[in-house]
């Protein structure tokens, strides 16, 4: 072999005792800082949430069939929040006309042209506040499912996309199981295991396995959010609404009465549930006539 | 209504030179700490008649190029006048009957010859039918007949001076403008290009061109001129120069740039 | 004047098939499309909008990028391999080595975009069973203006810049700045104080607002075409920024001493 061949070969050699001796402790090191654990994460680092938000709101921005506002826009029109609930985001639906509810009120954050580029302009963009409707929901699947991929721990994006997989779309199986990704990422989250026991219960009729995933959703909400200051009982009271009525509506009077009672504590507008209770009570009545 | 250089043709008379500078003065700003203006062209006067081979002589830096450059219109004269046929050169129109060669260019890389050539030949307005024939013409004139369809990226230095030629002679001009036109070239190349120079001649074209081959100026110039920084050192007959001075073309250029040898 | 500058859009035209980049820009761009195309998001084959949204992104890029380009080294290209000066040398003038410059990028534009639609036309057709001819001829014709402005700004560039490789970056930055920003700025401007205020809406008023020609998000989320008059109207404002562009070029190439 002759000179540069051989410099070649002793540089390679080095290169591979280098990497061998380098590599333990490079992969202790990523380790040890938590960068050991997605591709997504260790390239993108703490920047992911940011841009998973950014894909969320793409998919809510497809919600509104690309009218949508941008931060240059004054006001907001249905921004995806935090701690926002999978009904909240069903909520743009229509009235029996046809016409879309959401329109009122927050239709307009575009205003009136400022001048005649602007005025000129907006016949080149969308200027109409429509829906996604009949199924075409799924259009903003790819996005949720990207932004799950960004940013795992963001437990609405699993609940939104279960929401419409289950209800309009009609993909039950896909919702338990991207529900289920979810609740790997977040382990025994309560507000991913509310939505779970809505396709047990909505989609397969399965009351025991409702009931099962609902009560211990209950138990997690007690563990994780009871103690806090601001704890979330919306989500709570959701919960325990959902077991009250299952209950009732499968004959176990006994199990709906304990929840309507702690429903009734919960809610904004207990009166309502008083009348629930009433009723309860009086089928539990009526049982123990029999 | 379009100018035509026909036209401008006919009207000169047959004593009429077929270039002509006229007291030419070309300055540039040479940009630097302190702005300085540097004299390329200082007064310079000469006529080229009809069917003559012209020599344009001097060493680097003598004002050669840029003299060319403002018969071509690439560059405007800072005073001072020049006409081909008749016409100012800043006119695009007194370019239709001359022909180019610049020191050695690469052509479009992604074109063949004849695509080259066709390019070139819309400009000139040569109609389809005749062009088609000319472009065969000019090809075999400069020897590429193997090469028509191949792309000019794959050519050779001496092939691509070859093409130039080709442009040059496209539009059958009356005056051929020539830039170092062997420079790069090997013997064959260089004696191949002087062929066609000759060639040129015996058809009644005018050439001008520049050279540092001596030789090659002796072999086929009429008349030279010799300039040096800028100004005009000896003009005249090769012929008469030569008997002059009692010594070759190149003895008297360097004689007359002041060339003191060392050895 | 016309035939002057088509002989030299023929030749651009020319170059533009018969370089790699075109090819290169069109197989990433159909390889990404076709790669996320197979990307399964629930077990669901009739989502279409992202991919249509995903393509046009890209098809966006690769024209952008591709007129730049194209058009950044035109002119320094003829000065380095020395053409310019054949070329010069023959009765043409140089307003028309410009505008045949220009309508040899724009016309090659053209062409790459007719063969970008055609895959982006193919693949929502499959997908979506559906066509809107009028909408995506409405888009290119829009897309295609728009190229003719960055092309026409990046030609004048050409003459401004020293290297072809900074005015492609300073092009690409501005065309990409004015698509994301240049409907936000009066709003911006809005909430500035002076001096500040008035310099953004000059900048507002006198940029080509390209994002006008944008209408990705009506073809995405399957929108009516747009109003024949509005959208006639945007081809007579491109053309002014064109001709603003294209006459200052002539300008200062005209002014421009060549040294061979």
């Amino acid at each position: 072999m002759k000179r540069p061949g051989l410099i070649i070969f002793a540089l390679l050699v080095i290169a591979f005792s280098l990497i061998t001796a380098i590599s333990p402790h490079q992969l202790a090191w990523a380790e040890q800082s938590g960068r050991g654990q997605s591709l997504v994460a260790r390239f993108m680092g703490d920047s992911r949430e940011m841009f998973a938000n950014q894909i969320f709101a793409k998919g809510d921005s497809y919600m509104h069939s690309g009218y949508y506002p941008t931060i240059f826009d004054g006001k907001k029109l249905h921004a995806p929040k935090a701690g926002e609930s999978a009904e909240d985001h069903s909520a743009h639906k229509h009235d029996e006309n046809g016409r879309c509810l959401a329109d009122e009120g927050e239709t307009d954050f575009l205003g009136k042209p400022l001048d005649w580029i602007d005025s000129f302009s907006r016949h080149f963009f969308i200027t109409k506040h429509t829906h996604l409707e009949n199924g075409q929901e799924r259009e903003m699947l790819p996005w949720l499912k990207l932004a799950a991929e960004m940013d795992p721990s963001q437990v609405d994006i699993y609940t939104v996309a279960a929401f419409w997989l289950r209800t309009t779309v009609g993909k039950p199986k896909e919702a338990e199981e991207f529900l289920r990704e979810g609740l790997r990422n977040n382990p025994n989250h309560p507000e991913l295991l509310l939505e779970l026991g809505k396709v047990y219960y909505e989609n397969f009729h399965d009351v025991d396995r409702a009931r099962n995933v609902w009560e211990l959703a209950k138990m997690r909400w007690y563990k994780v959010e009871g103690p806090k200051e601001d704890a979330d009982t919306l989500l709570l009271e959701q919960i325990v609404a959902r077991l009250a009525d299952m209950e009732y509506k499968a004959g176990n009077y006994q199990n709906a009465l304990v929840n309507y009672k702690l429903l009734r504590q919960l809610s904004p507008v207990p009166q309502v549930i008083d009348e629930h209770v009433r009723k309860t009570q009086e089928m539990i009545d009526a049982q123990e006539k029999k | 209504m379009q100018h035509s250089p026909m036209h401008d043709g006919q009207r000169m008379t047959a004593s009429e030179p077929i270039l002509k500078i006229d007291n030419l003065r070309v300055e540039f700003r040479v940009a630097g700490l302190k702005e300085e203006v540097k004299v390329a062209v200082d007064g310079l006067s000469l006529t080229v008649n009809a069917g003559e081979v012209f020599g344009f002589l001097g060493p680097n830096g003598a004002g050669k190029t840029t003299t060319m450059n403002v018969l071509l219109g690439f560059v405007p004269p800072t005073s001072g006048s020049a006409y081909i046929f008749g016409t100012d050169v800043s006119q695009p129109i007194a370019r239709q009957r001359i022909g180019y060669l610049p020191e050695l260019t690469y052509y479009y890389r992604f074109l063949t010859p004849e695509e080259l050539l066709r390019f070139y030949g819309r400009i000139f307005r040569i109609p389809k039918d005749q062009l088609e024939k000319r472009i065969d013409e000019v090809i075999k004139l400069v020897e590429l007949e193997h090469a028509r369809k191949r792309q000019i990226k794959t050519f050779s230095k001496g092939m691509q001076q070859r093409i130039g030629l080709a442009q040059a002679v496209l539009n059958n001009p009356d005056l051929l403008i020539f830039d170092e036109p062997t420079s790069g070239l090997d013997p064959i190349g260089r004696m191949k290009v002087r062929e066609i120079i000759q060639r040129l001649k015996n058809e009644g074209k005018t050439v001008f061109f520049s050279s540092h081959e001596m030789g090659e100026v002796e072999t086929v110039c009429d008349r030279v001129v010799i300039i040096n920084q800028g100004k005009v050192r000896e003009e005249g007959q090769v012929t008469d120069l030569l008997a002059k001075h009692q010594m070759n073309l190149e003895q008297i250029f360097l004689k007359l740039i002041g060339y003191q040898a060392s050895v | 004047m016309m035939t002057n500058a088509m002989a030299l859009a023929g030749v651009v035209v020319r170059e533009m098939y018969r370089r790699k980049d075109f090819y290169v820009l069109l197989i990433l761009t159909v390889i990404i499309t076709l790669a996320m195309g197979s990307v399964n998001f629930f077990n669901d084959d009739k989502i279409v909008r992202y991919l249509k949204e995903l393509c046009l992104l890209l098809i966006w890029i690769s024209t952008l990028v591709m007129a730049i380009s194209m058009a950044a080294r035109q002119l320094p290209m003829e000065r380095e391999s020395r053409t310019i000066f054949p070329l010069l040398a023959k009765p043409i003038s140089r307003g028309e080595v410009i505008l045949g410059k220009f309508l040899g990028c724009w016309f090659a534009c053209g062409l790459a975009l007719l063969v970008f639609y055609v895959f982006f036309s193919v693949l929502t057709g499959v997908r979506e069973h559906d066509l809107p001819v009028l909408s995506y001829f409405q888009a290119i014709w829009l897309h295609w203006m728009m190229l003719g402005i960055v092309t026409a700004m990046v030609i004048l560039g050409s003459l401004i810049f020293a290297a072809p490789s900074s005015n492609a970056t300073i092009s690409f930055v501005v065309s990409a700045g004015i698509l994301l920003l240049g409907r936000h700025l009066n709003k911006v401007a809005l909430q500035m104080s002076e001096p500040s205020s008035t310099i953004l809406y000059t900048i507002y008023y006198n940029i080509p607002h390209l994002e006008i020609f944008d209408v990705r998000d009506l073809i995405v989320h399957n929108q009516p075409p747009i109003e024949w008059g509005w959208w006639a109207l945007a081809t007579p404002y491109a053309a002014v920024y064109i001709a603003i562009f294209l006459f200052a070029a002539c300008w200062i190439f005209k002014r421009k001493s060549l040294s061979a």
